[in-house]
């Protein structure tokens, strides 16, 4: 029963792309008829390559399957479907990628709606440039200040949304939103706040259903439902063996994030140092208490900068003898090629070796030391960085042939040292980018770098 | 008081990035009676915990006690900005292995 005094969002799936129950959320959409379905489609796990690069992580065939599937359900319902963070990082490109998917379904399928297109990429650096210049940028967690050479060098830079823009677009109806980069809570939040739920409420609402299933026992990548009311917020699955407990709605503030009391974002801080779970039913969960501390109004901006182009190896090492003199090998290897490099007129940005079998995992590299039972097989991968494609594939080639013939103290094995699985024994792994802007900046107006449209699509329209 | 390894009496011990500067370590205990022991025992300190990672005592970000979750959290400064070159887990999500064999004392 749907009440003004109760707002109802369907979240299909914790990631747009991995998959859910066709059935359950079918089912679900039915039963539990919800004001709004909205799915979090991106985020920054996968590394700064895909926003740099302006790809996806996810494949064009799931995505197109998934929308499909959506939009189907709600089209004819008129319940709305909002998709965050399109294309993975919500740059420009990924929103268009994802853009021309909904058209060439709407094209398939005759769909006839109205489409809102929230873009959050930003092209007017130099006003980027006057937020810093008046003080109006913070660093947040990067350890540097923004600078302007920081804001020209960036391959792309997206501004992070809160929900006022989400907001915005539905005074024009749409059926279906898509948005670039924006605070995952925010595509729930938006409406309900619209609405005059309480934002805070709201905004934690958003932060679990952004995860779908993610917080219910068993975990998976699918459905999960709240029913948003005046001071409480109700969590359900749509998989009927599924439930949400106490235990995992509350494991749930510590995922992915620094603080389990707070959730920062633009426009205030939800506070859960009051919150009380309790379980409602065996399948459901009642959560009360949560508050919103209004703060100053501040956008995260995400940047990537192109650092070059990384190639690797990958090399097998069962020799005992040189398993035990690896560490000093691997470093006149380098040495070696460095000076290989300077006469062939090749620079390196950056040449490093992965152990695997020993330490290549911790991100914490320690002092040079081996395990005293060396183990029997060692895993080397090479990384090279250079500034063209070319360079780095060259140079990761040198890198390999100079371990495969290096000499040793007590080598007895005069061959090859190491094997490798492939041919081309090196490959190209494409641009290397780090996030080199993830900063705040204070604004008045929370839709100033956002562009909002909206088009007629089918019928009359097509 | 017997010496057990974390891995013996944690519910979920697992490590996650938190944004591309920060990595995020959660230890979930079966029971809160656990999460207090522990804590009587001194032996997941953050100075302990900064130690078995290798890792300055600036490095830490924060650590939280989280009696509703039954947990603790440490979150360390990311020694390795996410996906830059010398990368060795673009998730975070195995760095949790130091903390698996810590001696708790119950």
């Amino acid at each position: 029963m749907n009440t003004s005094e109760e707002f109802r969002i369907l979240a299909p799936t914790g990631t747009l792309g991995y998959g859910f129950s066709a059935e359950d959320f079918r089912r679900t959409v039915r039963d539990f008829a919800p004001d709004l379905v909205a799915v979090d489609a991106g985020s920054t796990d996968p590394g700064p390559y895909y926003l740099g690069a302006g790809k996806s992580f996810t494949s064009r065939a799931t995505i197109k399957y998934e929308i499909g599937l959506l939009v189907d359900e709600c089209l004819p319902r008129k319940i709305p479907v909002v998709i965050g963070n399109c294309g993975g990082a919500g740059g420009r490109p990924h929103l268009q990628w994802v853009n021309e998917i909904v058209m060439e379904l709407a094209a398939e399928r005759n769909w006839k709606l109205r489409l809102g297109v929230i873009d959050s990429e930003i092209d007017d650096r130099d006003r980027l440039k006057q937020i810093v210049s008046a003080g109006q940028s913070e660093q947040f967690e990067s350890g540097a200040e923004l600078t302007h050479d920081a804001i020209d060098d960036a391959t792309r830079i997206v501004a992070q949304l809160g929900p006022e823009p989400v907001a915005e677009v539905f005074a024009e109806e749409p059926d279906v939103v898509l948005v670039g980069r924006i605070c995952d809570d925010a595509i729930f939040s938006a409406l309900p706040i619209l609405k005059g739920f309480d934002r805070g409420l709201a905004s934690y609402a958003g932060k679990v259903l952004e995860c779908g299933a993610l917080a219910c026992e068993p975990v998976e990548m699918d459905v999960l439902t709240a029913v948003i009311g005046r001071e409480y917020v109700i969590f359900e699955p749509g998989a009927q063996h599924r439930r949400s407990t106490v235990k995992s709605v509350t494991g749930h503030s510590l995922y992915e994030r620094e603080n389990p009391f707070e959730q920062a974002g633009p426009g205030g801080i939800v506070d859960l140092t009051e919150v009380t779970i309790t379980q409602e039913t065996e399948r459901s969960v009642r959560v009360q208490g949560v508050k919103f501390i209004p703060q100053p109004y501040t956008l995260k901006l995400e940047g990537a900068c192109e650092v070059g182009y990384r190639s690797a190896c990958i090399a097998g090492i069962a020799d005992p003898i040189l398993i035990e003199a690896l560490p000093s090998v691997l470093e006149t290897v380098r040495s070696r090629t460095e000076k290989r490099l300077e006469s062939a007129g090749l620079s390196a940005r950056s040449i490093s070796f992965k152990r695997y079998g020993v330490d290549a995992v911790p991100l914490n590299q320690r002092a040079d030391t081996f395990p005293a039972s060396a183990p029997s097989e060692v895993g080397v991968v090479i990384e090279t960085i250079a500034d063209t494609a070319e360079d780095s594939l060259a140079i990761c080639h040198e890198v390999a042939g100079s371990l495969l013939h290096v000499d040793y103290p007590g080598q007895l094995n005069t061959a090859g040292n190491v094997a490798f699985p492939f041919s081309p024994a090196e490959f190209p792994v494409g641009q290397c980018f780090e996030f080199s802007i993830y900063h705040l900046i204070h604004v008045d107006d929370p839709n100033e770098f956002s562009t909002i449209t909206v088009k007629e699509i089918g019928g009359d329209h097509a | 008081m017997p010496e057990q390894r974390l891995r013996d009496v944690a519910e979920v011990v697992r490590s996650k990035n938190a944004g591309p500067h920060r990595l995020t370590l959660d230890i979930i205990f079966k029971e809160v009676e656990v999460l207090d022991k522990v804590l009587e025992g001194g032996s997941l300190t953050p100075e302990k915990v900064t130690e078995a990672y290798g890792l300055q005592p600036s490095a830490l970000s924060s650590w939280f006690i989280f009696r509703p979750g039954r947990a603790l959290k440490f979150t360390f400064i990311r020694p390795i900005d996410q996906g830059g070159p010398g990368e060795t887990d673009i998730y975070g999500a195995q760095q949790h292995a130091p903390l698996m064999d810590l001696e708790v004392q119950l």
